[in-house]
């Protein structure tokens, strides 16, 4: 748990400032990196921490947003082994699960 | 208890190197009212914050809490209630490993940017205004100007405390060292020759120490890699409190 992170998510909600936080909740096979990893994504596209960098974090980044104009919070499946990862260039090659939910705002 | 207030508390436990486990619910079967994906909950040793929605998944944490703990990585568990199952994401809350550098010579000046590097919290102490500085320690998250002594009162050691002493004389590193021997740090490692530490622990031992709390003092300091350089005695400094950290010894 980052405590920069929880930082962060402590003032955009003081500020009234709706964002997601994302968590990674399981990985398998080789990810970027692992289970408990966040990221908050603020409702004008704006990222703290990270999740890996690259494409899976812009898919996430991405939900995020979706995320906040539904005020759901989801588990959102990323399948970095198909042939398209591959072919976006990412390398890593695993499955991941993040759990993406609305804070405050 | 909001969002808010819940987030609020859990930086206080991680600002105040308290352990705990914090719960997140990811995924409820229908059935279950108000258990509900996003619903979180703070266990810690001294106090409960938060709701998962139901009591029992909340003692389901609490059992599995010092497990949780001692295996320093989260975790997704499946709970079976009788209205359904829920899947909870549990993840260890611990304290930030933080490195207490005693002197801020040519020493200690390095280890605190070895140690920031490698991802610590850095406190340096040294009584001199010359040595205690933001100039000489650009990075380091607090320094301290005061004695030793009077330093190491005022600041708080935790098993998740790593304490360098390398001051600049014998005297100094024996009130250090006697400040610090009885307190629950993780690791006390000090400079000096084999001649120089023998005789600090000598005074130890003449004044009532135990020899079981003087045996783990880290002295010579340092993994045994032929260091030279006070960078590279750094690195081997460094190299030993990553081990007593991951590995415990």
């Amino acid at each position: 748990m980052d405590r920069e992170l929880v930082q962060g998510a402590v003032r955009l909600m003081e500020q009234g400032e709706p964002c997601a936080l994302a968590t990674i909740i399981q990985v398998k096979g080789s990810a970027p990196r692992e289970a408990g990893t966040q990221m908050l994504v603020t409702a004008g596209g704006q990222t703290l921490g990270t999740i890996g960098g690259g494409c899976a974090e812009a898919a996430v980044r991405q939900r995020a947003l979706l995320v906040l104009q539904k005020g759901e919070p989801e588990i959102y499946h990323l399948d970095l082994t198909a042939d398209t990862a591959a072919d976006e260039g990412m390398v890593c090659g695993g499955i991941m699960d993040v759990f993406i939910e609305p804070l405050g705002g | 208890m909001d969002k808010l207030a819940f987030f609020r508390q859990l930086l206080a436990a991680l600002e105040g190197q308290q352990p705990g486990v914090a719960a997140l619910v990811v995924k409820a079967e229908a059935g279950l009212p108000g258990v509900a994906p996003g619903n979180r909950f703070l266990w810690t040793p001294e106090g409960h914050y938060g709701s998962l929605g139901s009591a029992n998944l909340e003692a389901a944490v609490a059992e599995r809490a010092r497990e949780v703990l001692a295996g320093r990585r989260p975790r997704l568990d499946t709970i079976e209630l009788d209205e359904g199952s829920v899947t909870l994401f549990l993840e260890p809350v611990l304290p930030e490993p933080e490195v207490i550098v005693l002197g801020g010579g040519h020493v200690g000046q390095q280890v605190a940017a070895v140690a920031k590097l490698a991802g610590y919290l850095v406190t340096v102490i040294d009584d001199r205004p010359d040595f205690a500085n933001q100039a000489l320690f650009p990075t380091a998250d607090r320094i301290i100007c005061n004695n030793f002594t009077a330093a190491l009162q005022d600041i708080k050691i935790t098993a998740a405390t790593f304490i360098v002493i390398v001051t600049r004389g014998h005297r100094h590193d024996y009130d250090c060292l006697r400040a610090v021997i009885d307190s629950p740090a993780a690791y006390i490692g000090m400079i000096g020759s084999r001649r120089r530490v023998q005789g600090v622990k000598e005074r130890l031992l003449a004044e009532g120490v135990r020899e079981a709390a003087l045996e783990r003092i880290h002295a010579p300091i340092g993994l045994d890699i032929g260091a030279e350089t006070p960078a590279e005695i750094a690195v081997s400094i460094l190299a030993e409190i990553i081990r007593v950290y991951r590995r415990g010894a």
